[in-house]
């Protein structure tokens, strides 16, 4: 007889014959197992017949319907302890997340953003200012630590906390100086510390209900949520065999998209699908290129904003330079974004 | 309510000893047994307005006590405790050692395997459940209720020849032949029947 066909036996309880008992002396493996299952079969019958006392019906009901009475008066610490001990893996879900919160909100990491801005007067003299003015005006607005400086010609005023700072302190220098030209407004960078939940929040969140709204409705909506931030933004709203596509030129310099072109517009565009809800963000920090470009050709202008884009890292589409009528040049810059989804 | 919780205890009382014994075999002790009962009934009576069918209360309430031994078993690791096999003095009649040696082996063997096939090893092998209630117990076809208590038996005896040494073992087979042989018997006397 072989090993395989006493394993078979054994496993299916058959009584053993001659023949199983002198291969079982002969094989100590077979004489293993087959020792495992008398052991197991007797086990089992000995269990079988041991008669347990039980406890009395009566003594089992008056102790349940007094735990169920005590389990009602628990108070909702020890509820709590119970769940705690029943759902280990719930509380350790639960703790997880507790972490994770803690971690985004609460722990600061190093990252770049927009700390400040300066106004940068070209051409402005303290000769045009009455002494003790400019400081004066500056304090009146709220800003007494903003910096005056002038080098050379130019007038740097810095420090000024938000764009609609410098925006205020532009209007304030050209109404108490008369000096027309616009300033360049210029963000100040710098390596901050803070969440992660920090620096998300940085980012402009813009979201729009679009359900029965017209197309343009939804580009002042944006626009005006944009105007929050960026001064006055272009977008337009087209829709199309069930796309909606949003272009948005955003001009983060302070003047107007067509009226100068030393400064630098970023367009954005989404394609969404027809949805009831527009949802995207917008970076808060638009960078601001300052180019001299006088006396350059369209297609000097071009290489040298795609140049700077460059240095900063931009992925430049397109650039369309026209001149317009009155003999001011509109640049165009389309940049390549990477992550601009509605939908 | 105070009817259902009536009816509820009408039902328990003619399978309570079988139900509490099946759970202090389930735990392998007397003490976890009897805690075990308590919070399966006290589930079963919150659960009770949910049975439909009176008469298939005593399934219903095996499984139950499947169910949350099941939950015992899933307890984490730091607040379980290993608990030794122990004797009940009071059922010890005839041979304590004996009684004891067999426990211990048969909990040895039982930890090899999941709460639902400890259950049925229990109640087809030591409380002598047909096929037909474990059926109705576990909702598993026939076919499939067998290969699993086929499958636990061949289990448990690996486990028990893993803790079995190998060159003693040969001077005790003709002792073990006669009993196995003796109890290959019985099993299918019994089956017969």
């Amino acid at each position: 007889m072989r090993c395989k066909e006493v394993i078979r036996r054994i496993n299916n309880s058959v009584a053993p014959d001659s023949e199983m008992r002198e291969h079982i002396k002969s094989c100590p493996a077979c004489a293993r197992a087959f020792k495992a299952a008398s052991i197991l079969n007797n086990a089992l019958k000995s269990e079988k017949e041991k008669s347990i006392e039980t406890t009395p019906f009566a003594e089992i009901r008056s102790r349940i319907i007094r735990k169920t009475a005590e389990k009602k008066k628990e108070s909702i610490m020890s509820i709590m302890k119970n769940q705690i001990n029943r759902r280990s893996g719930l509380v350790t879900g639960l703790s997880l997340a507790v972490i994770v919160f803690l971690f985004i909100t609460l722990v600061p990491f190093s990252y770049t953003t927009t700390v400040g801005y300066d106004l940068v007067y070209a051409n402005l003299n303290e000769a045009n200012i009455t002494p003790g003015q400019l400081p004066r005006a500056l304090a009146a607005l709220g800003y007494e630590d903003a910096g005056i400086e002038f080098d050379g010609g130019n007038c740097l005023i810095s420090g000024l906390p938000d764009k609609q700072a410098a925006r205020e302190v532009a209007i304030a220098v050209k109404a108490l100086t008369g000096f027309q030209a616009d300033p360049q407004i210029r963000p100040i960078t710098g390596v901050v510390s803070g969440s992660l939940f920090a620096q998300v929040r940085e980012k402009l969140h813009i979201e729009v209900e679009t359900e029965g709204k017209s197309d343009q409705q939804i580009a002042d909506e944006i626009r005006q949520k944009l105007a929050t931030v960026y001064t006055n933004p272009t977008v337009t709203v087209t829709t199309s065999g069930g796309e909606r596509q949003i272009t948005m030129d955003i001009n983060d310099s302070g003047v107007n998209v067509a009226g100068d072109s030393t400064r630098d517009v970023k367009r954005i565009e989404l394609h969404v699908g027809d949805t009831d809800n527009i949802s995207f963000e917008t970076p808060a920090g638009v960078s601001c290129a300052n180019l001299d470009i006088e006396g350059m050709t369209d297609a000097e202008i071009e290489a040298a904003v795609r140049a700077k884009l460059a240095e900063e890292g931009e992925n430049v589409e397109s650039v369309d330079i026209t001149t317009n009528a009155d003999g001011k040049k509109e640049i165009k810059i389309k940049v390549e974004k990477e992550e601009t989804s509605g939908n | 309510m105070n009817m259902d919780n009536e009816l509820f205890w009408k039902l328990l009382e003619p399978i309570h000893p079988k139900a509490e014994s099946f759970c202090r075999k389930l735990t392998g002790n007397r003490d976890d047994g009897d805690d075990l009962y308590q919070e399966a009934i006290i589930y079963a009576m919150s659960r009770f307005a949910t049975l439909k069918n009176t008469a298939a209360f005593q399934p219903w309430l095996f499984r139950i006590i499947i169910n949350s031994f099941k939950n015992r078993q899933r307890t984490p690791w730091w607040t379980r405790i290993t608990l030794r096999p122990n004797i009940d003095e009071s059922s010890v009649k005839i041979d304590p050692l004996a009684q004891y040696d067999s426990r211990r082996w048969l909990n040895r063997a039982l930890t090899s395997l999941s709460p639902e096939d400890k259950a049925m090893i229990i109640l087809y092998e030591i409380d002598g459940w047909p096929i037909g209630e474990l059926v109705s117990i576990f909702k598993k076809p026939e076919g499939t209720i067998k290969a699993r208590l086929w499958r636990a038996r061949r289990k448990m005896r690996k486990k028990l020849e893993s803790h079995l040494s190998g060159p003693s073992v040969k001077g005790d087979i003709k002792t073990d032949v006669s009993v196995g042989g003796k109890y290959a018997l019985q099993r299918s006397d019994s089956k017969d029947k």
